[in-house]
């Protein structure tokens, strides 16, 4: 059958509902997504292959050491963009994956800018000192990147030897760079995110971003040959591109990206119901084809191997890893066996959803939820364009209190009811630090600075409001918030969140980011799973590094038959990891 | 120096909450200078000129004085708009809703800046799907900013006197329609008036911002950014051992 062709229009089944934030929304199942088909790098890279985008490399002019400058040129229907990459000598002692960083081993600028001799000046001048530059209206985003060195040695040692990489290496790191900041919508003098639009060839969030990760990714590949032939000119050989693309772009990630959850929740609201709307349409199909059945069985085994070559020295990551290998095997021996299979003929895919959730891990539902996203492009990938929004908000001023009271008592029951007394409820606070000049969490009881505490404790604010309006007599809550706000103007910005987001039922967070048994591991992977990423690394709960594009096609197989056939990936000829 | 709409709204933001801004309303200021910028007149500026006030009185919130029948009466005691302007938009557009009438105002006694609240009478007719306006005069010079249902903005009144006499205290008055913005701009036609700025050349600067970068004084970013690191908290032993501050970076 024809991939392209509808097999059934949900409307034409039983439709299944979106399942309710309450049970999404929760920190937990958060902390247990995938990435999906509508994750951005997929989004990306689809997009790339259907409008025909070509990436040339057009300045390469580093020395044996592989230091010096590229230009990547990307030719798409809408316009020209160039990734300007700046490599330089990094002492090992320089080498830091923190954000108090002031040296790395790679900058990147993605500019709309004609890469020209003077903006090749003025971005030498700025990009390696990163936060310390300034950059301009036609530059995009900023990023840098350091070598994973074991890896990158390994890698130009090999292929200047002759010979390939060992695969088993390769799947244990997973990249040759990381980056540790990707930076645009403004930052340090970068386009809005509205002149990125306007440029014409965004439209959805991070994907200005994406396309500099993944021409961070082609940069490092062409890196490692670049050095390995100049050290060896008579016997380094090209890396087998089945290996190559088997390696992504790593990325640390720490508690900088959590507070965003809380602070765009309208975006959050757009990518978490894109996916869940996916994923009923999909449950509301009436009936699979036997070749729906084969290729989710042809999912889960490569699966099951790109778990096997999943690797993480964090224990509780671990042994998640372990019982989620378990029970997906467990699920395929169930459903998609040679024996009597438990699935029905009538719905089949809203029976494995119901199935997953009795009887499987949070981790183990999210990822087959994600596979089944991955059975039906034609009912999910048009939900991509729906991961943009702007965050405006606003209060309704007409609005009886009543009314506002009924609203938290609907939406944000769970805020509502939170003790906040409790001793570990406010246990922790966010803050900016002054050293890495990012969002991080302290102790309140421990830490100085909680009387600059930032503004993101939504559930405490809503629970607060809450006590207010239920002390109102009836006369005062026929009132208009108008006046409330004249009277009580501190509550303003939770009002207008409140009103703002009565229709957004995957907004918010519903859990207290404050309490004492919050992770915030759970928002980072939440965040980076929407972006795509995957191998998950946790070096605490606190930070976590993962992998980028691994799996994805290389530039110049982006027009190739299964250039959008990556999830999951396996690299070839390693069937494990080796053990940490 | 030049930076980006979004930089200038952060740095903003966060000052507005060092100095003592409530929440959201600190969001409303910060948006209320990027818009002006963005648009080419001088929020820095007003603002620049304004912090030495706001750092030594603090903030001052708009008091209720009375409810006329077509409006409540604030006085702001000579507090900037910046500071005042949300609660007077919201009560305008509460009794508008609730009017015969469906046109409401609200009389703000002794403010100064009034031109700041341009950027939440568009965001609020994008909300509402009102028409707003703001009156005042200063100098004798008569201004009016008016956005449509749509949030499109005209103004009219000079514009080489506006910010001359941005600072002097005067009374503005905020009108939200729920029938149309036409009446409003038809009566200033009819006395002869038309636009100093109009919705097209709004967007032209709006992109031109956009596409450019905002060029600010140097001398006045410096001090927002300083203002702006109010919200830092210095490092501490127990911070240092948050994110990513273990493991080896060289594997």
């Amino acid at each position: 059958m024809n991939a392209r062709t509808r097999p059934e229009s949900p409307a034409q089944t039983a439709a299944v509902a979106l399942r309710p934030a309450a049970q999404v929304m929760r920190l937990a199942r958060l902390g247990s997504f995938y990435p999906t088909r509508i994750s951005f790098v997929r989004t990306l890279v689809r997009r790339m292959a259907r409008e025909g985008w070509t990436v040339s490399r057009d300045v390469f002019d580093l020395d044996d050491e592989g230091y010096g400058t590229a230009v990547y040129g990307v030719s798409t229907p809408a316009g020209r963009l160039s990734l300007v990459a700046f490599s330089d000598y990094l002492d090992p002692e320089d080498r830091t994956d923190r954000v108090i960083a002031t040296r790395w081993d790679a900058a990147f600028v993605l500019t709309a800018a004609d890469p020209d001799p003077a903006t090749l000046r003025r971005l030498r001048a700025n990009a390696p000192r990163q936060e310390a530059g300034r950059y301009r209206a036609g530059d995009l985003v900023l990023s840098r990147a350091n070598k994973s060195v074991r890896m990158f040695e390994h890698v130009v040692d090999c292929l200047a030897s002759g010979r390939q990489p060992d695969p088993r290496e390769l799947v244990n790191v997973g990249y040759l760079m990381r980056t540790t900041a990707v930076y645009g919508n403004g930052k340090f003098g970068l386009a809005d995110f509205e002149q990125v639009v306007r440029g014409g060839i965004f439209r959805l969030p991070f994907q200005a971003e994406m396309l500099t990760v993944y021409l961070a990714r082609h940069f490092s590949l062409d890196l490692v040959q670049h050095i390995a032939r100049r050290r060896s000119p008579h016997h380094a050989v090209a890396f087998d591109r089945r290996l190559a693309r088997g390696l992504g772009v790593g990325n640390a990630t720490g508690l900088g990206m959590a507070p965003f959850l809380a602070t765009h929740p309208k975006l959050i609201q757009q990518w978490i119901h894109a996916r869940e709307l996916g994923l009923a349409r999909v449950r509301s199909v009436a009936s699979a084809e036997p070749e729906r059945l084969r290729r989710l069985d042809e999912l889960v085994q490569r699966t099951l191997a790109h778990l096997a070559q999943w690797q993480t020295a964090d224990a509780r990551q671990s042994q998640r890893i372990e019982i989620l290998r378990s029970q997906l095997a467990g699920f395929r021996e169930a459903c998609l066996g040679a024996g009597p299979s438990l699935l029905p003929v009538r719905a089949p895919w809203d029976f494995v959803v119901r199935w997953a959730q009795e009887h499987a891990s949070l981790e183990a539902q999210e990822l087959l939820n994600s596979l089944l996203l991955e059975l039906y492009p034609e009912l999910v990938d048009e939900l991509e364009n729906q991961t943009g929004s702007d965050e405006s908000e606003d209060v309704v001023a007409h609005m009886p209190l009543r009314e506002l009271k009924s609203l938290l008592e609907r939406a944000y029951d769970w805020a509502v009811r939170t003790d906040f007394e409790a001793p570990d409820a406010q246990h922790f606070f966010w803050y900016w630090s002054a050293e890495k000049l990012e969002p991080r969490l302290g102790v309140r009881a421990h830490e100085p600075g909680a009387d600059r505490e930032m503004r993101i404790d939504v559930a405490r604010e809503a629970a607060e409001l809450h006590r207010a309006l239920a002390d109102l007599d009836d006369a005062a809550l026929e009132t208009s918030v108008a006046e409330f706000l004249l009277a009580h103007p501190d509550r303003r910005r939770i009002v207008r969140r409140v009103q703002s987001l009565a229709d957004c039922p995957y907004a918010e967070i519903r859990d207290n980011i404050l309490a004492r048994d919050c992770l915030p591991i759970d928002l980072l992977r939440c965040k980076l799973s929407i972006f795509g990423a995957g191998k998950f690394d946790p070096k605490s709960d606190r930070w976590t590094r993962i992998t980028l594009f691994q799996g994805a096609p290389l530039a110049d197989e982006l027009a190739s038959r299964d250039s959008d056939d990556w999830c999951f990936p396996v690299v070839p000829g390693a069937l494990e990891a080796t053990p940490p | 120096m030049r930076v980006s709409r979004n930089e200038l709204v952060r740095t903003c933001h966060k000052a507005f909450e060092v100095l003592g801004l409530p929440a959201g309303g600190d969001r409303d200021a910060a948006r209320m200078v990027a818009w002006l910028e963005t648009h080419g007149l001088p929020g820095m500026r007003l603002l620049q000129a304004e912090l030495p006030v706001l750092r030594r009185e603090g903030v001052r919130a708009a008091e209720l004085v009375r409810v006329r029948p077509d409006g409540p009466v604030l006085d702001a005691r000579d507090a900037p708009l910046l500071t005042v302007a949300a609660a007077a938009l919201d009560l305008a557009c509460a009794h508008a809703h609730t009017s015969a009438r469906g046109r409401a105002f609200t009389v703000v006694h002794r403010c100064r800046y009034p031109l700041y609240a341009a950027a939440l009478l568009v965001q609020r007719a994008q909300s509402s799907g009102c028409a707003l306006s703001l009156s005042w005069s200063q100098h004798g010079e008569a201004y009016h900013f008016i956005v449509d249902e749509d949030g499109a903005p005209l103004l009219f009144g000079g514009l080489e006197a506006l910010e001359r006499s941005a600072g002097d205290v005067c009374d503005v008055r905020f009108a939200c329609v729920r029938a149309g913005a036409a009446a409003l701009v038809d009566d200033l036609a009819a006395r002869g008036r038309v636009p100093s700025l109009d919705t097209d050349a709004f967007a032209t600067r709006e992109a031109q911002a956009l596409r450019e970068g905002i060029e600010v004084a140097d001398a006045a970013w410096r001090e927002l950014l300083e203002l702006s690191e109010g919200v830092l908290v210095a490092a501490s032993e127990q911070s240092r051992l948050g994110a990513g501050s273990r493991g080896n970076d060289n594997d």
